[in-house]
C-alpha cells in the first residue's frame, strides 16, 4: 500500500504527466468551446482529467509546502553562494582590520508564490467539484403578486449529482417589478421587490443558503381565462422595436398571440389563430372578453409584470473565492516578488583586504545584472565585471536585410489580422439559412396578417412592400398560408455590406378566409427563380429587396383579386390594428 | 463640430503622432542616432494626449468606459499597450528596439478599431458592475504585457538567427532578452489570471455561477493554460531561447484569437458586448 502511494505520488509529480495534464485540459477546453454539443465538460473523461490534475496539484502543493518551510527555516550562510550566478572577488587597500561578513535576503515572501498559486488552483478544483456534486441551480418565472412557496416546483432545475432538489427556506412573493431605461429606450436597470427584500440585476438576495438573482428576462404578462374557467398567464417577452410579444394555447387548437408597446400596457393587440387560419385580430383591455368562433371565449383579466428569478445553492462558494484570491496573489508573487540572496564578505589581509560579493536571485537571474553591478559599485570604484556580462552574438547579417525581414513579418502579421477581422464571407450554407429564416418569418407574417413580425428580417424597402401586400390581403378579408417545398441556392455574391443570393424555389400557397379559415380560391404550387438583396445593418443581414430573376411559373389559373368577390364576404376582421 | 467628429479628429491625430513616433524610432535605431531616441519617445508620448482626450470624449458621449464595441475596446487596448511600452522604455531606455514591433502592432490594433462601427451602445444592466471595470482593466493590461512579450520574442528570434544591426546590438544579450520575454509573459499571465478571477466574481454576481463554460470563458481558460504550459515547459524541459520565443508568439496568437476573433465566431454571452 505504501509502495502504491509512493509510486502514485512519483507518477503525479512527473513533469511529463503535469505537462500532459495542462495540454489535455487545454484541448478539452478548445473542444468544449468549438463543439458544445459534445458536452465535453460534463463527460466522464473530463472528470477523470480533473481528478488527475487535482492529484498532481495536491502532490505539488505538499512538496512545495515542505520545501518552502525548509528553506524558510534554513539560515543563509556564505556556503549557499557557491553556485550563485553573480560573484565577484577582488583585493583593495584595507579599510577595516576585522572580518566582515554579511548575508541577507530580500523579498523572501516570494518563495511562497508557487505554493500559494497551486494551493489556490487546488481550492478552485475542489470547489468546482463540490458544486458539480452538491450544488444546485433553478429558475422560475414569477408574476407580480405570485408567491413561490418552499415546496413549489421550479420551471427548470439543475441539481448536482448528489444534491437535493433546490428548496427555498421561506415563501417569497413578487410584489413589483420596475425598470429604468436610457433616453433611447434601452434597459438601464431592473429591480424586483419581493416580500423578503429587493433583488436587482447584479444585486443578489440571500435566503438561508440559497442566493436569488434577477435575470434580464421580464415583461408584461397576460392573465387570461378560456371560457371563464381555465386561467393561464401568457408571458410577453421583449421583441423588436421595444415591443413585447407572447402567445397562449387555448382549447380546440386555438392559439392566441399577444403584443404590446410598453411594460405596463392599457390594452393588448390580440390575434387568434387556429392552425394556419387567422380567426380575428383585435385589441383587448383588461376585463374585456373576446368571443371566438366555435363558442369559445377569452377574457383578459390583468396585465401585471413578470420577472425571471434564478436561484443557486453552492456551499463551496467561499472556497472558490478563497481559491481565486490565492491564485491571483500567488501568480503575482511568482513574477513580482523574486527572492534575492546577498553576500558580502570582507577578509583582512594585512594592509589589503579581499572583498567577495555574490547575488543569488531565485529566478530570472539575467535580469539582475544591473543590481549586482550596483552592489559591486558600492564596494569598489571600477570593478571588473566583464566575466558576468554575457558576450554579444556574432554579427553576420547586413542591416538592410534585417529591416526588410522585420517589415515583411510585420506586414504578414498585419495582413493576417486584417484577413481574420474581415472574415465575414457568407457561405452558400449560411446564405441558405438566411433565406430560409426570411421565408419562415415572412410566411408567418402573411399567415397572421401581421407585417410587424417581419421587422427582424426586412429592411425599409422590402418592409414597405410587405406592408402593402399583407394590407391588401387583409382588406380582402384573407390571409396567405404558404409552405416552402424546395429551396436551392444557385448563386451567392457579396460586396462590402451587400449580399445577393439567387435561389430556385418551389412553394405551395392557398388563401384562407379570416374568421373561418376556409380556403378561398384554388391552391397553387409555384416555382420561382428569385434574387434576394440583403444589406448588413448592425451585423444583421436584412432583406432589402426581392426580385424575380426569371418569369415565375404559377400553378393556379385565377388570381385572388379576379375571383368571385362573393366568396370573400361577409368577413369580420375586428378592428384593424 | 459634433462630439463624435471631435473624437475622430483626436483619434487620427494620435495615430499620426504614433506613426511619426515609429518613424523616429526607426530612424534613431537603424541609422544609429541614439540621441534622437528621446525625440521618438516624446513624439509617441505626444500621441497619448489626443488619444486620451478621444477616449475621454467617448466616455462622456456614451456614458461608460471602453467595454463594448470593437471601436472603443481596440482603441483603449492600444492606449494601454503604448502607455506600458513608454513606461518600460522610461525605466529601461536600452530596450527601445521593442518599440519597432510593439508600436506598429498597437497602431494596427487602433486602426482596426477605427474602421469598425462606432455607433454608441448603452450598457445593459448586467454590465453595470464594478467587477466589469476590473475585468476589462486587467484584460487590457494583459494584452499590453503580451504585446511587449511578443515584441521581445521577435527581437530575440532576430538575435538568435544571427541578425545584426546597430539597434539590435544596443539590446542586451540573448539570456537577458529571453528572461525579459518570459517576465513579460509572467506579468501578462498575472493580469490574465486576474481578468478571469474578476470575471468569475462578476459572473457569479450577475448569473449566479462563477464559471459556466461559455465559449469565450473556455477560450480564455485555454489561453491561460497555453501560457501556463509554456511557463511549465520552460521550467521542466529547460526550453531553449528559440523554443521559448516561438512559444510566446504562438500563445500571443491564441490570445489575439480569444480576444478579437472568437467572440465573433462562437455564439457566446460575451459576443453581444463586443460587436
Amino acid at each position: 500500500m505504501k509502495y502504491l502511494f509512493a509510486s502514485s505520488k512519483r507518477f503525479l509529480r512527473r513533469p511529463a504527466v503535469i505537462l500532459g495534464e495542462i495540454s489535455a485540459l487545454a484541448l478539452a477546453g478548445a473542444l468544449g468551446a468549438v463543439w458544445p454539443a459534445l458536452h465535453a465538460f460534463q463527460s466522464c473523461w473530463f472528470a477523470a482529467l480533473a481528478v488527475l490534475t487535482a492529484g498532481s496539484l495536491a502532490v505539488v502543493v505538499t512538496e512545495q509546502f515542505y520545501r518552502v518551510r525548509a528553506q524558510w527555516r534554513q539560515p543563509l550562510t556564505p556556503a549557499h553562494f557557491q553556485s550563485a550566478p553573480f560573484k565577484s572577488e577582488w583585493e583593495r587597500p584595507a579599510i577595516t582590520p576585522v572580518l566582515q561578513q554579511k548575508v541577507w535576503s530580500e523579498r523572501s515572501i516570494g518563495l511562497a508564490g508557487s505554493l500559494v498559486f497551486h494551493t489556490g488552483l487546488l481550492c478552485l478544483i475542489v470547489a468546482g467539484a463540490w458544486r458539480a456534486l452538491f450544488g444546485a441551480e433553478a429558475v422560475v418565472d414569477l408574476v407580480e403578486g405570485e408567491t413561490h412557496a418552499p415546496g413549489a416546483v421550479w420551471a427548470e432545475q439543475w441539481p448536482g449529482i448528489f444534491a437535493q432538489p433546490l428548496r427555498l427556506e421561506q415563501p417569497i412573493t413578487l410584489e413589483s417589478v420596475s425598470g429604468s431605461r436610457y433616453a433611447g429606450g434601452d434597459l438601464r436597470e431592473l429591480r424586483a421587490h419581493f416580500s423578503a427584500g429587493e433583488i436587482a440585476v447584479n444585486h443578489q438576495l440571500v435566503i438561508g443558503g440559497t442566493r436569488l438573482y434577477l435575470a434580464q428576462e421580464f415583461g408584461p404578462a397576460a392573465l387570461v381565462e378560456w371560457n371563464h374557467t381555465n386561467g393561464i398567464a401568457a408571458l410577453l417577452t421583449s421583441a423588436s422595436h421595444g415591443s413585447f410579444a407572447g402567445e397562449a394555447a387555448g382549447p380546440a387548437g386555438l392559439n392566441v398571440f399577444f403584443r404590446c408597446q410598453s411594460e405596463r400596457p392599457t390594452n393588448l393587440e390580440v390575434r387568434a389563430m387556429r392552425g394556419a387560419a387567422l380567426l380575428l385580430a383585435t385589441s383587448l383591455a383588461p376585463g374585456e372578453t373576446l368571443a371566438l368562433p366555435g363558442g369559445t371565449s377569452l377574457t383578459l383579466r390583468a396585465t401585471p409584470m413578470w420577472a425571471r428569478l434564478r436561484a443557486s445553492h453552492d456551499s463551496a462558494l467561499w472556497l472558490a473565492y478563497f481559491g481565486m484570491i490565492l491564485t491571483m496573489a500567488g501568480a503575482a508573487m511568482i513574477f513580482t516578488l523574486i527572492k534575492l540572496d546577498y553576500c558580502v564578505i570582507i577578509t583582512p589581509l594585512g594592509e589589503r583586504e579581499r572583498v567577495f560579493i555574490a547575488l543569488r536571485p531565485q529566478r530570472f537571474a539575467p535580469l539582475f545584472v544591473e543590481r549586482f553591478e550596483a552592489l559591486v559599485q558600492t564596494h569598489v570604484a571600477a570593478p571588473d565585471t566583464a566575466a558576468i556580462i554575457p558576450p554579444l552574438p556574432d554579427q553576420k547579417n547586413p542591416e538592410s536585410s534585417v529591416v526588410l525581414a522585420a517589415a515583411g513579418r510585420l506586414a504578414v502579421l498585419a495582413g493576417g489580422i486584417l484577413f481574420l477581422s474581415g472574415c465575414d464571407r457568407i457561405s452558400p450554407a449560411q446564405a441558405k439559412q438566411l433565406v430560409e429564416r426570411y421565408n419562415q418569418v415572412v410566411s408567418e407574417a402573411y399567415r397572421r396578417g401581421d407585417v410587424r413580425l417581419a421587422d427582424p428580417v426586412v429592411g425599409p424597402n422590402e418592409g414597405r412592400k410587405l406592408t402593402g401586400l399583407i394590407g391588401v390581403r387583409l382588406d380582402l378579408g384573407v390571409t396567405l398560408d404558404s409552405h416552402l417545398l424546395a429551396l436551392e441556392i444557385t448563386g451567392v455574391e457579396q460586396s462590402n455590406n451587400e449580399l445577393r443570393v439567387q435561389t430556385r424555389e418551389r412553394w405551395r400557397y392557398h388563401d384562407l378566409k379570416i374568421g373561418t379559415g376556409a380556403q378561398v380560391g384554388e391552391a397553387s404550387e409555384d416555382s420561382y427563380v428569385m434574387m434576394y438583396y440583403f444589406t448588413n445593418q448592425n451585423r444583421t443581414w436584412l432583406v432589402n429587396e426581392i426580385k424575380f430573376a426569371a418569369p415565375p411559373q404559377v400553378g393556379r389559373k385565377k388570381m385572388l383579386w379576379v375571383t368571385d368577390r362573393s366568396a370573400l364576404a361577409p368577413t369580420n376582421t375586428g378592428p384593424r390594428l | 463640430m459634433t462630439p463624435f467628429a471631435q473624437e475622430i479628429v483626436f483619434h487620427w491625430t494620435a495615430v499620426a503622432c504614433y506613426i511619426a513616433g515609429v518613424i523616429a524610432f526607426a530612424y534613431a535605431l537603424i541609422f544609429n542616432h541614439p540621441a534622437k531616441l528621446a525625440r521618438a519617445k516624446w513624439l509617441t508620448s505626444a500621441g497619448l494626449l489626443p488619444h486620451t482626450v478621444a477616449l475621454a470624449l467617448r466616455y462622456v458621449h456614451v456614458g461608460h468606459g471602453p467595454y463594448m464595441m470593437k471601436y472603443e475596446v481596440l482603441s483603449s487596448n492600444a492606449w494601454i499597450a503604448i502607455l506600458m511600452l513608454l513606461l518600460f522604455l522610461w525605466r529601461k531606455p536600452g530596450w527601445s528596439a521593442l518599440a519597432l514591433v510593439a508600436l506598429p502592432a498597437a497602431i494596427l490594433m487602433m486602426g482596426l478599431g477605427l474602421f469598425t462601427n462606432p455607433e454608441a451602445r448603452n450598457l445593459p444592466p448586467t454590465l453595470r458592475s464594478i467587477w466589469l471595470i476590473f475585468h476589462i482593466l486587467f484584460n487590457k493590461l494583459a494584452v499590453g504585457a503580451f504585446l511587449l512579450s511578443l515584441a521581445a520574442a521577435i527581437v530575440l528570434l532576430r538575435k538568435l538567427n544571427g541578425a545584426t544591426s546597430r539597434w539590435l546590438d544596443r539590446l542586451p544579450g540573448v539570456e537577458v532578452l529571453e528572461a525579459r520575454t518570459v517576465r513579460f509573459v509572467g506579468f501578462g499571465f498575472v493580469f490574465w489570471t486576474t481578468t478571469i478571477g474578476m470575471g468569475s466574481i462578476w459572473a457569479n454576481q450577475s448569473w449566479g455561477r462563477y464559471w459556466g463554460w461559455d465559449p469565450i470563458e473556455s477560450w480564455s481558460f485555454v489561453t491561460w493554460l497555453a501560457y501556463a504550459l509554456l511557463l511549465h515547459a520552460r521550467l521542466f524541459l529547460k526550453l531553449k531561447a528559440r523554443a521559448t520565443a516561438w512559444g510566446v508568439i504562438a500563445c500571443f496568437g491564441l490570445s489575439v484569437l480569444t480576444v478579437l476573433i472568437f467572440p465573433f465566431i462562437f455564439p457566446s454571452m460575451h459576443s453581444a458586448y463586443f460587436q
